[in-house]
């Protein structure tokens, strides 16, 4: 589902007229790519915290870049990893690794 | 000019509060407080939190040994006004501080002593130096999250606000009390103290409760507003946010005049003594007249 969201390319700047914003949008997928090399890491040591943690992070700060699905992968994975729910997060990582790859800024 | 009229003027000013013994850094942080101004203790050498004298819109020096010799020549060449506090045989004795200080008071005097003199110092060094009766608006964005500071902090300074950032509520408080920011954006989801004992603390300190407070809550969570607006938050905004939206939300607050806040009871400068239940228990010398008027 996330995925099928993911491909609406490319993504449409919402906040057109804050000035450098697109540079800041780059510089938000760049941080978030390390990001989620990161949470693969916290998931092969089952530190479901911080992924957590990460995932509520994330809910709140992709749509304010613009970007609703990172907001809706955030969503995500706060909730599997309150549950615990490693394949369900190892499958959401996938999706938010494969957006990030596909997504452009305009 | 109105007593209101003066409020407008000193509000939500930082003044920077120097040389003052405990007991009487409490009656005048609380004073401040009504007055809506925010305030931070400097240091005996001026230069608490590593912020210049230019940080403050104005001082309040108080007439004793406790300023080190080589800050007075600071002291003496800021262009911020200052005030030269404390009892008058003490004040007076000191030629060269009050001689060059913009205005004296002398203890015991009333918060609105306090509030014309500031008043009256602060317009007049506006005047002479040509500026502007407003200052930079100052934002302070406590959030863990790096990403919405720095969103934050570039659409918010692209507005001309000047921006400072913690990412803990430990450092948070610390900051905002040297700081003196005009609103705090505040995460209530903080490692250390999260946002809601951050709030109580600001509420709880004199020297900081009149700063605003936009509280950052998760939109579908109703309870953690309700919770906000109990201890004080000013506003809130759901995340996630429209980066543009809490702009202007931002701009909103900054217009807007403080909203009172409750105190812990009227109180009075009496020259080192605290006196409660809004009673003036001062000498009987006039507390208007008690200062000279160096018009």
């Amino acid at each position: 589902m996330l995925e099928s969201q993911s491909r609406q390319q490319p993504e449409a700047p919402t906040l057109p007229e804050i000035p450098g914003f697109t540079q800041l949008r780059l510089d938000y997928l760049k941080r978030l790519s390390q990001e989620v090399t990161m949470l693969d890491g916290a998931l092969a040591s089952a530190d479901f915290n911080r992924i957590r943690t990460s995932g509520h992070n994330m809910k709140g700060n992709g749509s304010p870049y613009g970007f609703d699905p990172i907001s809706a992968f955030g969503r995500a994975l706060e909730a599997h990893a309150r549950n615990g729910q490693a394949a369900e997060i190892r499958a959401t990582l996938i999706e938010l690794r494969n957006y990030l790859s596909h997504v452009k800024v305009s | 000019m109105s007593k209101t009229a003066m409020m407008a003027d000193v509000r939500r000013r930082r003044i920077g509060i120097c040389g003052f013994p405990p007991p009487l850094r409490q009656d005048l942080d609380r004073t401040l407080e009504e007055l809506g101004c925010l305030s931070a203790h400097l240091d005996g050498t001026l230069q608490g939190f590593g912020k210049t004298l230019d940080h403050y819109d104005a001082l309040l020096v108080h007439a004793n040994e406790r300023i080190h010799p080589a800050c007075l020549t600071e002291l003496l060449e800021t262009p911020k006004p200052w005030l030269f506090i404390g009892p008058q045989d003490v004040v007076l004795r000191n030629h060269t501080m009050h001689l060059r200080a913009d205005d004296v008071l002398f203890e015991p005097f009333t918060p609105e002593d306090l509030q014309f003199r500031l008043h009256r110092a602060i317009v007049r060094k506006a005047s002479v130096t040509q500026h502007t009766a407003s200052h930079r608006s100052s934002i302070f964005i406590a959030d863990d999250d790096p990403n919405v500071v720095i969103l934050l902090s570039s659409v918010l300074g692209s507005h001309g606000w000047e921006c400072h950032s913690a990412n803990n509520g430990i450092e948070t408080l610390s900051q905002i009390r040297s700081l003196l920011p005009d609103l705090l954006v505040l995460d209530i989801e903080m490692p250390g103290l999260n946002g809601f004992e951050v709030l109580r603390n600001i509420r709880e300190d004199p020297g900081v409760k009149n700063i605003k407070i936009l509280l950052l809550t998760a939109s579908c969570d109703p309870a953690a507003v309700e919770k906000g607006s109990t201890l004080g938050a000013d506003e809130y905004l759901g995340k996630p946010f429209n980066p543009l939206r809490a702009a202007g939300r931002i701009k909103h607050m900054l217009e807007l005049a403080p909203p009172p806040r409750p105190t812990s009871g009227a109180f009075i400068w009496v020259g080192g003594s605290y006196a409660g239940g809004g009673k003036y228990v001062g000498k009987p010398e006039s507390p208007a007249t008690g200062s000279p008027d160096l018009a």
